[in-house]
């Protein structure tokens, strides 16, 4: 089983500090809130864990695995700035990132927990809303049942159902051991997900 | 040198001020006097226009002796695009922003350098053998190097963040220097038909002994200046790097920028 | 159960196995994408064919040396690659896609997808542009075998170049459509030049000149191997930035 390390993380941006000295630790099935306002660093650390971007200092490791980041395979990343190819359909979306996994797939099931109609399904993204490109962004993720999710705002754009949706994926990753660090800034939601909780911002 | 020392140790971080142990042997460092520097390029420069006696061999006896001008601002920009691609080599291995401070400032010094050779270079031909330009190998290296460096500034400035910059830019340099060699098989090198005799400066027979010694005395003169404004330019940097460390530095002591709470 | 399974313990016949399927993935993803947008299509082959018309419409009655149609023909490929040959890169950060293949795939894998699909690209166009360039603009003593070496040989270096390229301009906040040719052609200098010298032989059938365009075509085909293998080692470097 791993767990999650993150120690001593520090990063600027165009000289201004975001955050230094950040340490943190997740075992299996637990989940941290991270919250702040825009331009903290929130969705620059998510990328950080998820080795998008490289820190100035600190590092991110799985003790376990003991690899100088998370093992891609380990890591479901979703987040405003990483899109679905408008060209390919959602299952084509999901299968793709699943032979590049080198995984099997049943992506029409994964789609339907996300609440993706089959005629959804067949064509192509542009023609989504940005609700049920959302549901894909999420979708993505899950692909190949990784330990690790990293959310950045799952809830954005989403209906009631999605809502709920994403809340029933997540208590059940948890349960099966899983981890996960969600970037919300709803007050609902860090109500609800937020016992741990980084928050971002000047003191 | 000193830039990989001290990345080692810093890896990323922009500047590492604890590291005041001095290396032991630390070549930009050494210290010139500048009134030599200026005394040795006055010398050249007067023995070259005053001195010197006119080539007889030439069509323009006197005017051969930009040859003392032109051949050492070549070799000084050879000098620094090798300086260019060892610290893009080197910012890519240790990610230092020292490294591609040097890389760069080099590369802006070896534009101006292939500038100078340029231009004295076509002076030389068009009053010699009546054409500015004619293809050869060295003329046909100096144009590639001189459009690898203003594409290599006009990437840099298409992009906004210091390390992507950085990065790309050093890559670039690096892929473009490699196809420079692939010119010298289908550019005439030193034929007949050429501007550049071949071995003029490397064989006994070349030079006259006065056209020697003033022509290396330019290149250790130029070398100077060269070897001279780009620390200077570095050392800027280096200082620009520091002072936006301590600010960002400052400003994390007073706030770390964030908040762990526990609330079951 | 989430397990640690696949991270470890992969010998080295299966990381070279998926890294051969991961480039093939990214590989028939260009292409899947293409023939839905037809954008590299249009833009490249489409590019190509209408300078070529333009060319020998412009040259109309004008009697053109052989090496000087050599010469048109590796400036309307060029021109031609730089038209869309950096959409592969240039396409996935604008998108946004290009973390699902920097979260997925090995950097090397990514770029070797995406070099196939220009391979793939810059033959389609010369496939459809140099014939119809020798149909306008005919050429009497005609080295088709060696012309086809070249052209293979030279579109090869050519696709490998300008796919580093790509992947550079791609990082660029603004312009890159007209900082492309402008970083491209020092890179791609040498190979013009010398395919242009190869092409002169395969078109005037002089026999010294046909000697040295077999000699030309092992320099371009040195060019493609040195600017390929550099590629490779640097696109690790530029990846995740």
């Amino acid at each position: 089983m791993s767990r999650l390390h993150i120690e001593d993380l520090s990063m600027s941006y165009r000289g201004r500090t975001l955050f230094s000295g950040l340490s943190l630790t997740l075992d299996p099935g637990q989940r941290v809130v991270v919250s702040g306002s825009n331009g903290t660093g929130k969705s620059t650390f998510l990328r950080i864990v998820a080795g998008l971007t490289r820190p100035d200092a600190g590092k991110v490791s799985f003790a376990s695995v003991g690899a100088a980041s998370p093992p891609r395979e380990h890591l479901g990343y979703a987040g405003p700035d990483v899109n679905p190819y408008e060209e390919l359909t959602a299952v084509e979306n999901l299968e793709f990132i699943a032979r590049l996994r080198g995984l099997p797939i049943d992506a029409a099931a994964l789609l339907d927990r996300m609440g993706l109609t089959a005629r959804a399904r067949q064509t192509p993204v542009k023609s989504y809303s940005s609700g049920m490109r959302q549901r894909v962004r999420l979708a993505s993720s899950l692909v190949a049942d990784p330990a690790l999710l990293l959310w950045d705002e799952p809830t954005a754009m989403l209906d009631e159902q999605g809502r709920r949706v994403v809340d029933e994926i997540l208590t059940a990753h948890l349960e099966a051991g899983g981890m996960a660090l969600i970037a919300t800034n709803d007050s609902n939601e860090i109500g609800r997900w937020g016992g741990r909780r980084v928050h971002f911002g000047d003191r | 040198m000193s830039g990989m020392n001290k990345s080692v140790q810093s890896k990323n971080r922009v500047v590492d001020s604890s590291t005041a142990a001095i290396p032991p042997i630390n070549f930009t460092q050494l210290r010139f006097p500048k009134v030599l520097l200026l005394l040795l390029l006055c010398a050249t420069t007067v023995a070259g226009f005053l001195w010197l006696p006119p080539a007889v061999a030439f069509r323009n006896p006197g005017l051969a002796r930009i040859v003392v001008f032109h051949v050492p601002c070549s070799i000084v920009a050879s000098i620094a695009s090798g300086v260019t691609l060892w610290y893009a080599i080197s910012y890519l291995i240790t990610r230092s922003s020292m490294d591609d401070v040097k890389s760069r400032v080099s590369a802006e010094l070896s534009l101006l350098f292939w500038v100078l050779t340029t231009v004295t270079g076509a002076v030389f031909a068009k009053a010699q053998w009546g054409t500015y330009w004619n293809w050869d190998i060295k003329q046909g290296a100096i144009v590639l190097l001189l459009m690898i460096y203003a594409a290599y500034f006009a990437l840099r400035s298409a992009i906004i963040d210091e390390r992507k910059q950085a990065a790309i830019g050093a890559a670039y340099s690096i892929f473009a220097t490699i196809c420079v060699p692939f010119l010298t098989y289908v550019l005439p090198n030193s034929t007949e038909d050429t501007l550049h005799p071949k071995g003029t400066i490397t064989t006994k027979e070349g030079l006259s002994p006065e056209y020697r010694i003033v022509l290396w005395a330019g290149v250790l003169g130029l070398t100077l200046v060269y070897v001279w404004v780009w620390r200077q330019h570095v050392a800027l940097d280096e200082i620009r790097l520091k002072l936006a460390a301590r600010r960002s530095a400052r400003r994390a002591a007073r706030i770390s920028g964030f908040v762990v709470t526990e609330t079951e | 159960m989430k397990s640690d399974a696949g991270a470890a313990g992969a010998s080295t016949s299966a990381t070279v196995s998926r890294w051969l399927d991961c480039a093939a993935v990214v590989f028939t993803k260009e292409l899947r994408v293409e023939l839905r947008t037809r954008y590299a299509l249009s833009a490249v082959a489409l590019f190509a064919v209408i300078t070529v018309i333009m060319v020998s419409a412009v040259l109309v009655g004008a009697s053109v040396r052989a090496d000087v149609k050599a010469a048109l023909v590796w400036i309307i490929l060029l021109f031609a690659a730089l038209s869309g040959l950096s959409r592969v890169f240039v396409r996935e950060e604008e998108a946004g896609t290009a973390a699902i293949l920097r979260l997925t795939a090995p950097p090397s894998s990514v770029f070797a997808g995406k070099l196939l699909f220009n391979l793939a690209l810059i033959g389609v166009v010369e496939l459809v542009s140099v014939p119809l360039f020798l149909l306008l603009m005919p050429v009497e003593k005609l080295q088709l075998g060696l012309l086809m070496v070249i052209l293979t040989a030279g579109g090869a270096g050519l696709a490998s170049a300008a796919t580093f390229t790509a992947a550079l301009i791609a990082h660029a906040a603004s312009g890159k459509s007209a900082l492309y040719p402008i970083i491209s052609f020092p890179v791609l200098m040498p190979l013009a030049l010398i395919a242009v010298q190869a092409t002169v032989g395969a078109f005037d059938a002089i026999p010294i000149h046909i000697l040295r365009a077999w000699n030309d075509v092992g320099v371009l085909g040195a060019y493609a191997i040195v600017m390929t293998t550099a590629s490779f080692l640097l696109f690790e470097y530029v990846w995740h930035e």
